[in-house]
């Protein structure tokens, strides 16, 4: 007897969009700028999952830092940067290096813009330097 | 029956797996991110006029300033291992009063929290703090006219600036 193996080909295509791969803060009085803007605000975010496989699945953004803003020896805590969101199914939060952050979350296939405006706490007790580091946004669909 | 039984059994398992194959996607984006913080200085005095009373110099050979004390707040960003200094100096070697004088060395200041350090008032610059890397700071100045029966009648005045410097 032949045994028939039906084959049935699904697929989810995930693609993520950021306005700019480079965020700067510039230099600021603590006192008159406590929370400093990056120049890039506002980061515009566009999240696409398409695909016949794509009804039902989860759809999640996030964000994870590779470590501390550092310049030379001397470095700023990542958490001081925040970002806060716009746009449907995007969400406020802060930066990590240990945990990956959620950033969005939507269901099925997604077409959807928003943007993210991110902070530097701003403070008197940071040494002199140009700081950098590293995020990852990963975009999954599964 | 068995047989076909199992054959269907094979198939659903089939056609689950080709299903859960392609269920899944993944899209990453790096970012960096600066920021850069420069060098900056910011003094704050409670008080930018000191003024010594009329007194007795037999009951009061030094005559405290009216403002003491006078809080002084620094704020500097530096580098981790660069010294923030404090410095005054007056402009002028003498208090005047038209053609009177008394030695601005006889104005004395003394100086409280981590950091700040008394000294005597000076035509060259004197130390009034110093600090290593970024931070805030505050501490107070408190200043002190010796007084003597030689001094003329008169009312007199002096300017002396305090520069903070963070390199």
């Amino acid at each position: 007897m032949m045994m028939l193996a039906p084959s049935i080909a699904h697929s989810a295509t995930a693609t993520l969009t950021l306005s700019s791969t480079t965020i700067t803060f510039p230099s600021a009085d603590p006192d008159s700028v406590p929370q400093i803007a990056a120049n890039q605000n506002p980061l515009q975010v566009t999240v696409r999952v398409s695909g016949s496989g794509s009804s039902g699945l989860t759809v999640q953004l996030s964000v994870l830092a590779g470590g501390n803003l550092r310049s030379g020896a001397n470095s700023i805590a990542i958490s001081n940067v925040t970002w806060t969101a716009q746009g449907t199914g995007f969400v406020s939060g802060t930066m990590s290096s240990t945990t990956s952050q959620r950033v969005g979350q939507w269901s099925g296939r997604t077409n959807v813009t928003g943007s993210l405006q991110l902070w530097l706490a701003n403070s008197w007790s940071y040494a002199t330097g140009n700081y950098s580091q590293t995020a990852v946004y990963t975009l999954t669909a599964n | 029956m068995k047989r076909m039984f199992v054959v269907a059994v094979l198939m659903v398992a089939c056609i689950t797996l080709a299903i859960a194959a392609g269920w899944s996607a993944t899209a990453t984006q790096s970012v960096t991110i600066s920021a850069t913080v420069a060098a900056k200085a910011k003094l704050t005095l409670s008080a930018a006029t000191v003024t010594f009373p009329d007194a007795d110099p037999d009951a009061t050979p030094s005559i405290g300033a009216a403002e003491n004390p006078v809080t002084a707040t620094v704020k500097a960003t530096t580098g981790s291992a660069s010294t923030v200094t404090l410095t005054v100096q007056a402009g002028g070697a003498d208090l005047v009063s038209g053609t009177d004088q008394i030695a601005i060395s006889n104005v004395t200041w003394t100086a409280t929290g981590a950091g700040f350090v008394a000294g005597t008032v000076n035509t060259t610059s004197q130390s009034a703090g110093s600090w290593t890397g970024s931070g805030s700071r505050s501490g107070t100045f408190s200043y002190f006219l010796a007084n003597s029966w030689a001094y003329p009648k008169g009312s007199y005045t002096q300017t002396a600036v305090y520069t903070l410097t963070a390199p």
